[in-house]
């Protein structure tokens, strides 16, 4: 997850104030350990004092800055959705060359490819869509059960690059009117 | 070919991995922010109590408040407040006893969003003001509060915090989403209290709308405008007349809907609404001022005190400044209705004294 939770609490506004904090004092400490060696850590927990005082001195600064790491944060993931997603298709499509099972030309073209549908199972009554099978696991036991048995061992090749795309992948924004417990 | 696309995609994945790796490199400080941002939040927020376990059920009333309690409640944009209740189920530190303004209502009466410090019921300042108050209630709730603790009314400023943004809406409602609760029915051309659905199952139909839809029907004139406002003033009459029994004085007090939030989602319905053109904002709070005065019952538009920076900035409840403004507004109701009824008593006098002189 990418984007900072929305819509901002209190609590949530304090968190990113922290989390800012450590990741400058981090970046403070590695920029300027070459020059001031164990010192270095002292510029960093400056830096994190110095942010944790600013949040709490300026309140709207904190709001502001929370917003727009949160626009720039969405901004950043859907160029990234887009291009793992662009690099992803390109490597299936590549792996396409090898040519497909369906009989899509020749004398196969003549044949339906229409099969009986089989009685769904019990299992299935959740959904009848794609798999019938057990649904627990995570999503890349689910895959690596599916690649195996559809003899689509490749797929599991494609794991870092949808595990790239899940983590750029932003909140669905959910409308606080919606599902929000209006009892008032 | 099984092959084949093994060796293809041993070749290409490799090759996109690498292809991704800036764009992972530019997301990292993002993501490690997000995940630092939900963890601290996770560890720093309070725990707590769901809605479900701050009230319980209660036969005719349909719900209330606990008693007893001490939690952390969250408000709409999931802010916690710190919610302390008597042993009856009520905010506020005065007992129903000590205090001289008895205030009934739904979530604004109770003081949802606000912390027990902030609440308007618990500030400091004389007279002492008990809020007798549950989120979700509607009007018929309330009264039936009023005429079930009429003794402890007795001489007493009683106010009545009115929503009209759902209040006047609700009170011909049998639910509030699961909840069953006691509704206005006319029958025969009389109106009455329908309470004998009221059980703890789930209510499983939702006739409720969003607020939004509703403040723009009754704000337009519509029939439901005639037919919630016609309910409000049979309401208010048993209302009055519950006070006059005891000696009370009844004042209905509007709360309007000044909240950002409620703004911004009304202005965005009625940018293709069918009723937007015969919209009036003020229409419902001018009708109920209306009714008051036709039924001599006092009336007071919160709205000449309340501006939309004493709100809650993601909910519809007053912050802290909007419950300082009522308190004092609260407070001030008090002292005249003191003058009003020392006025009354020294023309009572006047008029007695006159006639025994005759």
């Amino acid at each position: 997850m990418i984007e900072l939770p929305t819509p901002c609490r209190r609590v949530d506004r304090r968190a990113f104030q922290l989390a800012i904090g450590v990741l400058a004092a981090t970046v403070v400490t590695l920029v300027a350990s070459p020059w001031l060696g164990a010192r270095a850590i002292g510029a960093g927990a400056a830096a994190f004092v110095v942010l944790l005082i600013a949040g709490f001195v300026a309140p709207r600064f904190l709001d502001r800055a929370y917003d727009a790491w949160n626009r720039v944060a969405l901004l950043v993931a859907r160029v990234c959705r887009l291009w793992i997603t662009a690099v992803l298709f390109g490597v299936v499509g590549l792996v396409g060359i090898a040519g497909s099972r369906l009989p899509l030309g020749g004398e196969g073209h003549r044949r339906a490819s229409w099969r009986a549908k089989p009685t769904v199972p019990r299992e299935a009554y959740r959904s009848q869509g794609a798999e019938t099978g057990p649904s627990s696991g995570s999503w890349l036991y689910q895959l690596s059960g599916w690649s195996i048995r559809s003899r689509n061992e490749w797929t599991l090749l494609l794991v870092p690059l949808l595990a790239a795309l899940r983590l750029v992948h932003g909140q669905t924004s959910s409308s606080l009117s919606a599902k929000n417990y209006t009892l008032y | 070919m099984r092959i084949l696309r093994v060796l293809i995609a041993l070749v290409a994945a490799p090759l996109g991995w690498l292809l991704v790796l800036p764009a992972l490199l530019v997301a990292a400080p993002f993501v490690l922010t997000a995940y630092l941002t939900r963890r601290l939040a996770d560890w720093l927020g309070p725990k707590a109590v769901p809605w479900e376990e701050l009230i319980q059920f209660e036969p005719v009333f349909g719900w209330r408040s606990r008693a007893g309690l001490s939690a952390i409640a969250l408000d709409f944009n999931g802010d916690p407040f710190r919610v302390t209740t008597d042993s009856d189920g009520w905010r506020g530190g005065s007992s129903l006893d000590e205090a001289e303004v008895i205030c009934f209502g739904d979530s604004f009466a109770f003081g949802s969003g606000i912390d027990d410090e902030h609440f308007f019921a618990e500030l400091d300042g004389s007279p002492a003001i008990k809020a007798i108050g549950v989120p979700g209630y509607n009007l018929v709730q309330s009264y039936l509060w009023m005429a079930e603790l009429r003794e402890h009314l007795r001489g007493k400023q009683v106010v009545w915090l009115v929503y009209p943004a759902n209040d006047l809406d609700d009170n011909l409602l049998p639910n509030m989403e699961r909840y069953r609760m006691p509704f206005l029915r006319k029958v025969d051309g009389t109106w009455a209290i329908h309470s004998a659905h009221v059980t703890p199952e789930p209510w499983t139909i939702e006739s409720r709308r969003q607020n939004v839809d509703r403040v723009i029907e009754i704000g337009a004139g519509t029939p439901r405008t005639d037919r919630v406002m016609d309910g409000f003033r049979w309401l208010l009459g048993q209302a009055s007349d519950v006070c006059s029994s005891v000696g009370a004085t009844l004042t209905v007090v509007n709360v309007p809907d000044l909240a950002r939030m409620s703004g911004d989602a009304l202005d965005a319905a009625l940018a293709d609404h069918r009723y937007a053109d015969r919209f009036d904002a003020e229409g419902p709070a001018r009708s109920m001022g209306e009714i008051c005065e036709d039924l001599g019952a006092n009336y007071l538009d919160l709205g000449q005190y309340l501006e939309p920076v004493d709100y809650l900035e993601r909910d519809v409840h007053w912050n802290e400044i909007g419950h300082q403004k009522v308190a004092r507004v609260l407070r001030s109701l008090h002292t005249t209705s003191d003058r009003q009824r020392e006025a009354e008593s020294e023309a009572a006098l006047a008029v007695s004294s006159g006639g025994s002189a005759r």
